[in-house]
């Protein structure tokens, strides 16, 4: 039987893998070959590893047919957005001061994975340090959304969310600092989760915004999702703020939620005037269509929704500016020095040549939000905000279990075009919140638009409630086919 | 308290302390302190500043961090946090050092100190104490030397890193001396509990000082502007440096120097070849260290059971071990400076000497002179000395209650050390015997009824010809103590002296 991934979920590949009826090298195989076929045109990948890839999948045959047991992910094929670090295999953050960087050692999310039997297939596109939501910004190529390559995929896991929808891998890790797992995810018919701050080790990833990032994963199913997080999710010791009050076993506790009692909130007068209308209908009707499954359905408060992407913007820009000080042409990155300019020379021409545009412009704003006289009024105010968002969402949160907003509040727009930055932030007027709070939330397809893109439904839960999201979103699946369609070819 | 520069003036000091926490590996991971090893061989991402790399906290930097509150009198906070302080620098990695601005381990403090040097008077002075705070230390950037082509800079990150506490002082001290004299004591502080090794050849200890005058002028007081001078690594830089800045602060106030006096703090360097220090920059370069919370180390709650369990392990402060030894052994206050300054085990060493020959004075002086000698030459610390302390009491109980003569005892001395014996063996092996008061008698009669000669000239009042009697005497009991033996001499003579 030739194995064919885009219509096959994580949990029964992983089965069939097993059980013998397909090799872990046929089905890497057979997504090369999907790749060979559809990236030239989608540009889902920035570097794909086959050799690795094909190697760890042989390992992983004999390991089966010696009758060990390699791993609830023996053979699974995964690709990881590039800012996860990968031991020998490029990592550029689609970057130019990052391109030929190898890293020395695996993310902890690479290591569990890896332990775990998945097979690391290759690194996917972004925007620029993950500093967007088009993919755009991308130093080294163009993402095309499968649905309609026109458009953009959303980012900045762009690359990741259209690998997973053109069937090229089945399922992928990205990361999420202000919605950058579930926009594309949203945007690309895929499904997506962002889950607790701290649930998952940030050991690798390379930071943007600290306090914010979480890695994530998308795939085709609520169910593939939880297979995927419960492996790399749990306490790390390299990473101090990993792990504090999560679920050691998040499989179980997902089969004990139960959707009958699920209290839901969502939040109408977002879908007044904030959205297009054909994704207000949507969400509507998914509302509706809800209603008889759970507890109830109230109306829940959406706090400050007029700051919340002001206050996301100046922590993520402030974070970001001090984080991205180490790309400074000292050790491991690219390098422009300038005869006679000296240490200041190497600094500016280094950081001036190879950042983007939209790199340097996050640098310079956080860099002026962190100076001396301007802290109190921008970061330091911000950081207050956020505390106050965070309080009403995880207040909110006790009245209700799961609040439902969209995902965005449009399809995915042509990648040609102008881009205005600032309406750019205000398109994440709806994913910042869960990360200003530190919760999680995931993105699941809710129908399709009238533009025939893909349209996203937004389950925002407590902290540690990956498993209510999960088993509502799973429920949500029995209940619908929208995660199945696929686009063609 | 003398003022060095000026009649006039005080001189204004506060320093800001740099020491290395005596751990084992670094403060965000786990590579090793180790000083001197191949550029670049203790480094592992963290250090390096690699992409996506984290820190973790060494708890045993906050354990030493703690410790050393409790050593400068201090409160320790209940919870603890880390900022980052930013700026580009080759061997900084990441473009920030993480350090803590808002929530220090410490808070306040005193330190009360012996100032009298080598003044045969106690001298206290006290220096409170700001603030201390963790952070880590940057690497090396080495410009020349083996390897390095002209005009490039290597960059060595094995240091990068390396726990480190920042100890600011209030401006306390007035003269170059003093601020030399409390570092001393601090250094010596911190060694005592094992803080810190304050190797200045190693730069675990670097100090920073501030320095301005306050001159009554006119009826009124004025204040010069600070200058801060960096990276003074010798406790004698820091005395010289003050020294400097403060008579050149008077020379530049009775010039009248006014754009000087009305201007802003400066940074300046000390060049210690030249005995000089020089402008690095002015207040309006200061930098601007856009100082942020750091995002992947949470705050760390410091249970008061911790810092508990950490006061029980304390010694006492070596002022108070000094006081001790000058209260209960008669000590000198110089003596006393001298053992604690040696080592702590030096002061448990004395005591149970001075316990067991019951002489203060006399432990002292075998300590200082034979001890430590021994110890200098030998680059031993005081637990490689091959006597034990219960030993050498008995030896001077040799010395002080049967009249053993130094010169002997010390043979003695050199014998336990080489054979590893007891006193009580060493002597016996050199047949040093104890001379009672009745051979002594009955040697010291012999040779007068033999001298008859000598014994008139003696008698007659010319008492340097008693010296070749006591020479025959010693020549019958090689053990008898000299001035035991003039005594003798003299009693049986019926001459006092």
């Amino acid at each position: 039987m030739s194995p064919d991934p885009t219509i096959r979920s994580v949990q029964e590949l992983a089965g069939q893998i097993r059980a013998g009826q397909v090799s872990a090298t046929e089905t890497v195989q057979a997504c090369l070959k999907r790749i060979s076929q559809v990236d030239p045109e989608l540009g889902a990948f920035l570097h794909v590893d086959p050799q690795g890839a094909l190697e760890t999948a042989g390992k992983i045959d004999e390991e089966l047919k010696s009758g060990r047991s390699p791993g609830p992910l023996a053979g699974v094929p995964v690709a990881l957005k590039d800012n996860i670090s990968t031991s020998g295999i490029p990592t550029t953050c689609a970057s130019r001061i990052l391109e030929g960087y190898v890293p020395p050692f695996d993310a902890t999310v690479v290591r569990r994975l890896k332990e775990a039997g998945a097979v690391i297939l290759g690194k996917t596109n972004l925007d620029e340090f993950a500093m967007g939501n088009s993919t755009r910004s991308s130093a080294f190529r163009v993402t095309k959304n499968p649905w309609n390559t026109s458009r953009i995929p959303g980012g900045s896991s762009g690359g990741s969310a259209v690998a997973v929808s053109a069937g090229m891998v089945p399922v992928a890790l990205g990361s999420d600092t202000g919605g950058s797992v579930r926009q594309p995810a949203a945007l690309c018919g895929v499904s997506g989760i962002k889950p607790t701050w701290g649930a998952v080790s940030r050991y690798g990833l390379v930071a943007y915004s600290s306090s914010l990032d979480q890695i994530g994963c998308l795939g085709t199913s609520a169910m593939d999702l939880a297979l995927v997080l419960s492996v790399i999710s749990g306490p790390d010791p390299l990473d101090a703020t990993s792990g504090v009050g999560g679920s050691s076993d998040l499989l179980n506790s997902l089969a004990a939620v139960d959707v009958k009692k699920l209290r839901v909130g969502w939040v109408p007068e977002l879908l007044e005037s904030a959205v297009e209308p054909g994704i207000a209908s949507l969400l509507r009707s998914a509302v509706e269509q809800l209603r008889s499954e759970v507890a109830s359905v109230a109306v829940s408060n959406w706090p400050f929704a007029d700051y919340l992407t002001s206050v996301y913007y100046i922590i993520a820009m402030s974070e970001a500016s001090s984080n991205l000080s180490r790309f400074d042409g000292v050790r491991y990155t690219q390098r422009c020095e300038v005869a006679n300019e000296g240490l200041n020379g190497l600094y500016t021409h280094t950081r001036g040549t190879f950042f983007g545009d939209e790199v340097r412009r996050r640098i310079l704003l956080g860099t002026h939000s962190l100076s001396s006289g301007y802290f109190q009024q921008y970061y330091g105010q911000a950081s207050r905000v956020r505390r106050l968002v965070q309080n009403a969402l995880i207040e909110e949160l006790k009245r209700v279990d799961v609040i439902i907003i969209p995902t965005t509040a449009s399809t995915a727009e042509p990648i040609d075009g102008h881009v205005d930055p600032v309406k750019s932030y205000c398109s994440d007027q709806f994913t910042v919140a869960a990360n200003l709070a530190g919760l999680p939330a995931m993105s699941v397809p809710c129908g399709f638009s009238v533009d025939g893109m893909p349209v996203g439904m937004q389950l925002i839960a407590g902290p540690h409630r990956e498993d209510i999201l999960l088993s509502l979103a799973n429920h949500w699946q029995k209940m619908t086919d929208w995660h199945q369609r696929r686009p063609g070819p | 308290m003398t003022n060095s520069a000026c009649d006039s003036g005080r001189t204004i000091v506060g320093l800001e302390v740099h020491v290395q926490l005596q751990t084992n590996t670094k403060l965000f991971c786990g590579c090793s302190t180790l000083f001197g090893q191949p550029a670049n061989t203790q480094v592992c991402p963290v250090c390096c500043g690699m992409p996506g790399s984290l820190p973790v906290l060494n708890s045993r930097a906050v354990d030493l961090g703690i410790l050393a509150t409790l050593i400068l009198q201090g409160t320790v906070a209940p919870e603890i946090a880390f900022d980052r302080k930013q700026y580009f620098y080759p061997d900084l990695p990441k473009g920030y050092q993480i350090s803590q601005l808002r929530f220090p381990v410490c808070h306040g403090g005193i330190v009360t100190f012996d100032n009298g040097e080598a003044n045969e008077e106690v001298e206290l002075a006290e220096v409170r104490i700001e603030r201390a705070h963790l952070e880590e230390d940057a690497g090396k950037s080495l410009h020349g030397g083996e390897g390095i082509p002209d005009g490039k800079t290597a960059i060595d990150l094995n240091r990068a890193g390396t726990p480190l506490l920042e100890i600011v002082t209030r401006p306390d001290m007035n003269s170059g001396r003093q601020a030399r004299m409390f570092l001393a004591e601090l250094r010596t502080a911190l060694m005592w509990m094992g803080v810190s090794d304050c190797n200045l050849q190693e730069g675990s200890l670097r100090c920073d000082a501030n320095v301005n005058l306050e001159i009554q002028s006119g009826g009124r007081k004025v204040r010069t502007p600070i200058v801060e001078i960096k990276n003074l690594n010798s406790f004698r830089a820091v005395e010289r440096a003050v020294e400097f800045e403060a008579t050149r602060h008077w020379e530049l106030f009775q010039a009248g120097d006014q754009e000087w006096l009305g201007g802003g703090k400066q940074t300046r360097g000390w060049d210690d070849g030249r005995g000089e220090s020089f402008l690095q920059r002015e207040k309006e370069e200061v930098a601007d260290y856009r100082y942020m919370p750091e995002p992947d180390l949470p705050p760390v709650a410091i249970l008061p059971q911790r810092i508990e369990e950490l006061r029980n392990g304390l010694r006492p402060m070596p002022e108070t071990a000094r006081e001790q030894l000058r209260n209960r052994y008669g000590m000198s206050p110089y003596d006393a400076r001298v053992i604690v300054a040696h080592s702590p085990e030096a002061v448990e060493y004395f005591r149970q000497v001075a316990d067991g020959c019951g002489n203060g004075k006399l432990a002292s002086n075998w300590i200082q002179q034979d001890v430590f000698s021994w110890l200098a030459e030998h680059g031993q610390a005081l637990d490689g000395y091959p006597v034990a302390a219960g030993e050498l009491g008995l030896l001077l109980v040799m010395v002080q209650r049967d009249g053993l003569n130094q010169a002997r005892a010390r043979d003695v001395l050199a014998e336990m050390i080489r054979g590893g014996s007891t006193a009580a063996e060493a002597s016996g092996a050199l047949g040093v015997v104890s001379v009672s008061e009745s051979d002594l008698q009955e040697a010291c009669r012999q040779v007068l009824e033999a001298n008859p000669k000598v014994v008139s000239e003696v008698a007659e009042g010319k008492t340097q010809a008693i010296g070749p009697l006591i020479g025959q005497v010693r020549k019958r009991l090689p053990d008898a103590n000299p001035a035991a033996i003039r005594q003798t001499i003299l009693d049986l003579l019926g001459i006092g002296e």
